[in-house]
């Protein structure tokens, strides 16, 4: 027996402990399943801890951190499932396979909740799209994303996407799924009922993916191409399959706990499903159906071959099972039986190759995070500039603030009736089925922010993300994240870890949402180049009525413009101080008081009907919110600003929104009852120009020369 | 009356086409049916839905064309039953050689999801009868194999027949390439069978079957005109 065996991602101290729980050393199938078991991709051995100290509970939360995904009441006996996840790494290395197979294992957890997936959405981090692998990843992984989502049938309606240097060899795809069911339909992993069978069901099992959890948790090394093999390859098709099969034997069946097969494979499905459980099971291989007939014991359990699912049923429900997936033209075998005792045993034809308690697996060993320290920036005020003629269209052709469509439109945005707002400004609305409640759905994180403070970018991501909702009148009531960060290892990884799960903590108590779970990526590094702080909020507002939600019906020219909420007091943390080469500086934190006004303000049933439309300040500053507002809905505007500095056009409040209303009488006295500041700036007009009058001098632009920019077609 | 959606695997449309059509034909039957063992012997109007059929590996449409399914459909054609092909559907009839013509993909060279307009071309059928002739719609699209080709031989006869049902416009019904979203022969959207029975068309009328969202266009197209058609309840 070797004493000190090397074991791929595990520590020297990690290896003692396993010997030490096992009491015995391992065999090398144990340390491949332990390998992955304890990795930090499905550990969280380093986030845990942390993690812990989020604010779940909500009035709302009907699943939270822990389920496959969480799940949230929308009322009238419907429920909304939604998670974020990452699957940066293998989109670094095979950009279009990695970003599909992101969608589809996303997509399962939502699935395996017992929910119908209802939307994608996809934060999307690329390096600068004048670099040429830049550009390769970045056309890669969008092709990927409709490659996927768009053959499976379930609509892609929102996200967003950011451009920045440190992404160039780590790009970020952060996929988030959303999904619809009725109270009663919801399902849990855990394991139950001696004697009960395990069934997998979906595609057959090859050779791919092996490895790919212990991938995810180390840094990209120069020579990724190499790891090419442990990129899953995802096929929409038979996805598309699996969904209605296991929805069909879900609806007709006594499903006990369903999980889908994500990282370490069918071993690490069926160990966390025995883990919630408190139950072991008997694994026979040989009965797992093979794409190649050559696989290997540990290759059967470790492969990661995408578009799968692990069921338990009573035994007698297996055959009916069996039936569905046969119509559907998909594979289902039962391939274990679940046992009292909580040990899980894996046998090849009948020999046991591996017996160790469940538990052993399933409590992976917490890391101690290292000291360390994220400098940052003093809060202040960068300076002002004067406002020249052409910020504004320089300001809508940078890469981050031009037009998204060319992207949304190669993504269905529609497929399953129930996108009444499609991806544009702000959130996508979605109802539930025509008739019944639904969601405003958005995702949301701004580099240049996390990068002066993890902390404050953080909690900035949550307020940006509650403002989209808020934008169509929805409540938020749940949030999902994916903390997407460098080594936890060393003493900057470990801090802005720190910071961002304390600044999304801070954002969600201040705001009353709950966090419903979400991932974690570290290491995220490529030749020595760590990725900014990325921590991507997905935002669940609460629709009662989508099909009357603010922005379903387009404005028509006429109406009035109102500002909602204060102005920016300087440039901090601005697009445009960064565009005009300012000093770095801080901004303050969210306005967390005047949001909490603003959201109770938006969710009024006279304010919602009295709104045509409602757009927030974010990124670029009001006057790229106004334009945007103008290129979207192709009105002209017609404006008058008591204030025209820089500051004003051109600095990011945190509360600031503006309302395009069909009765400005209503929405001026509500917003007066509450406290929040509302200024009438104008009306849309059908003349085609964008007219800003102002103390500081007037601005005007024809609607062509603004879309030009917007679209980079100058 | 019943109204039956076949569905292929990789069919990704035919729960919408089920809803709406529930909400278009109030009173009918509908339901979607498995094209394995499908039995439209009782079915006044069939829908092939959108969707990607069998992935869409080989063509679009190419291995939907083959299923046993397609025998039923046209023993349904040859009673004088409507037949309806949505996206992938318009692709599977094409494939099936129950419409002229053939897919390209897309000249942008991918999958492209917009609303269009579309003018209407033809009344020569029951889909058709709501509206005016040169009457504009506003439908979405969605998908990556929309570039419908006919000779020009092929387009004349249709054009002469009244077989062009809609022709991809402008919002004031002005035609040109810049108006064409996947580069089709003419752009034609959809075109009809002899005797205006079976209508294909790229555009998703079942998503635009809903006024409440103030998309309302498609709702006639599903709802056709079925009194001329079925006249006695004899089909």
């Amino acid at each position: 027996m070797p004493s000190d065996v090397e074991v791929e991602g595990l520590t020297p101290a990690e290896v003692r402990e396993a010997r030490r729980r096992a009491g015995r050393d391992l065999t090398a199938l144990e340390w491949a399943i332990l390998a992955v078991q304890w990795s930090e991709h499905c550990a969280y051995k380093h986030s845990k801890a942390l993690l812990r100290t989020l604010p779940k509970e909500g009035a709302a939360v009907l699943a939270g951190p822990g389920a496959s995904a969480g799940v949230l009441d929308l009322g009238e006996g419907w429920a909304c499932a939604a998670k974020i996840e990452s699957h940066n790494h293998p989109s670094a290395v095979e950009p279009l396979q990695g970003a599909a197979t992101g969608l589809g294992g996303i997509m399962r957890d939502v699935l395996a909740m017992g929910a119908r997936p209802a939307a994608f959405l996809d934060a999307l981090r690329f390096g600068p799209p004048d670099d040429s692998r830049s550009a390769f990843l970045a056309r890669g992984i969008v092709a990927g994303v409709g490659h996927y989502g768009n053959c499976v049938g379930v609509p892609t309606v929102g996200g967003d996407v950011y451009y920045h240097p440190s992404y160039q060899r780590n790009p970020l795809v952060n996929a988030m799924c959303v999904g619809f069911l009725r109270h009663g339909e919801m399902r849990s992993a855990a394991a139950s009922g001696e004697g009960s069978v395990f069934l997998l069901l979906g595609a057959s099992t090859g050779r791919d993916g092996i490895g790919g959890a212990a991938f995810a948790s180390v840094e990209l090394q120069a020579d990724a191409a190499q790891d090419r093999p442990r990129v899953q390859v995802g096929d929409p098709f038979f996805g598309k399959l699996l969904i209605e099969a296991t929805l069909e034997i879900l609806r007709d069946l006594d499903v006990i706990a369903i999980q889908d097969l994500g990282a370490g494979g069918l071993a690490g499905a069926a160990i966390e499903m025995c883990a919630q459980g408190g139950v072991g099971a008997e694994i026979e291989l040989a009965d797992v159906v093979l794409r190649s007939q050559d696989l290997r014991p540990h290759e059967i359990l470790l492969s990661e071959s995408q578009e799968r699912m692990l069921l338990c049923l009573r035994p007698e429900d297996a055959q009916p099972a069996r039936e569905v997936a046969r119509r559907y033209g998909i594979e289902a075998a039962v391939v274990g039986l679940i046992t009292r005792r909580a040990t899980m045993r894996f046998l090849y034809k009948g020999e046991c190759l591996s017996e160790l308690p469940t538990a052993i697996y399933a409590d992976a060993p917490e890391a101690e995070l290292p000291e360390g320290h994220w400098p940052v920036e003093a809060a202040g005020d960068p300076g002002a500039c004067a406002v020249r003629r052409d910020d504004l269209p320089a300001l809508l052709h940078l890469p981050d603030l031009c037009d998204r469509m060319p992207i949304y439109a190669t993504f269905d945005q529609d497929v399953g009736l129930r996108t009444v707002v499609r991806p544009g400004l702000d959130a996508a609305v979605l109802r539930a089925a025509p008739g019944a409640p639904g969601v405003a759905v958005s995702t949301d994180q701004n580099p240049r922010l996390c990068q002066i403070s993890p902390r404050l970018g953080a909690e900035h991501a949550v307020a940006e993300s509650v403002r989209n909702v808020l934008a169509r009148g929805a409540r938020p009531i749940g949030l999902t994240n994916c903390l997407n960060l460098q080594s936890p290892e060393q003493p900057l990884g470990a801090a802005a870890l720190r910071a961002v799960v304390a600044g999304i903590g801070h954002a969600a108590r201040e705001l009353g949402i709950p966090v419903t779970g979400g991932n974690v990526s570290l290491y995220n590094e490529a030749d020595g180049v760590a990725i900014v702080p990325t921590p991507v909020i997905g935002m669940i507002g609460a629709v009662p009525d989508p099909e009357g939600a603010i922005g379903v019906l387009a404005p028509e020219a006429g109406l009035s413009l109102l500002l909602l909420g204060d102005f920016a007091e300087n440039l901090a943390g601005s697009v445009y101080a960064e565009f005009k080469g300012l000093r770095v500086a801080a901004p303050p934190p969210p306005d967390y008081a005047g949001l909490r006004r603003l959201g109770t303000f938006v969710t009024t049933a006279e304010v919602v009907e009295a709104l045509a439309l409602l757009h927030d300040v974010a990124d670029g500053g009001l006057l790229v919110a106004l334009a945007e507002i103008a290129l979207t809905t192709g009105l002209g505007l017609d404006l008058q600003l008591p204030q025209g500095d820089a500051a004003a056009l051109f600095g990011e409040p945190s509360a600031q929104f503006i309302a395009v209303a069909r009765d400005a009488d209503v929405v001026a006295s509500r917003a007066a009852a509450l406290g929040i500041a509302c200024l009438p700036i104008g009306r849309t007009t059908s003349d085609g120009q964008f007219a800003l009058r102002a103390p500081q001098g007037d601005l005007a632009y024809s609607l062509g020369e603004l879309q030009r920019a917007w679209r980079r077609e100058a | 009356m019943r109204a039956d959606i076949l569905v292929f695997p990789g069919s990704n449309c035919d729960i919408d086409t089920e809803i709406a059509l529930k909400s278009a034909l109030p009173g009918w039957r509908v339901e979607r049916q498995w094209h394995d063992g499908a039995d439209l012997s009782g079915t006044q109007f069939c829908v092939l839905p959108g969707g990607f059929a069998y992935g869409d590996y080989l063509r679009a449409g190419a291995l939907a064309a083959r299923s046993p399914a397609i025998a039923e459909l046209r023993a349904l054609i040859g009673r004088g039953g409507l037949v309806l092909g949505i996206c992938n559907g318009f692709q599977v009839l094409v494939e099936a050689g129950i419409l002229p013509g053939a897919f390209q993909a897309n000249t942008v060279q991918h999958f492209v999801c917009r609303d269009v307009h579309l003018r209407v071309e033809s009344r020569g059928s029951p889909f058709l009868e709501a509206f005016r002739e040169g009457q504009v719609l506003r439908l979405p699209i969605a998908h990556q194999e929309g570039n419908y080709r006919l000779s020009e031989d092929e387009y004349r006869r249709l054009r002469d027949e009244g077989r062009i049902a809609f022709t991809y416009c402008g919002p004031n019904g002005e035609i040109g390439d810049e108006r064409n979203p996947n580069g089709s022969y003419a752009g034609v959207a959809g075109v009809l069978a002899e005797g205006g029975r079976v209508l294909g068309m790229m555009p998703h009328p079942e998503r635009a079957a809903w006024p409440a969202i103030g998309r309302a266009d498609g709702l006639g197209i599903l709802a056709a005109s079925f009194g001329s058609v079925l006249e006695g309840g004899k089909l």
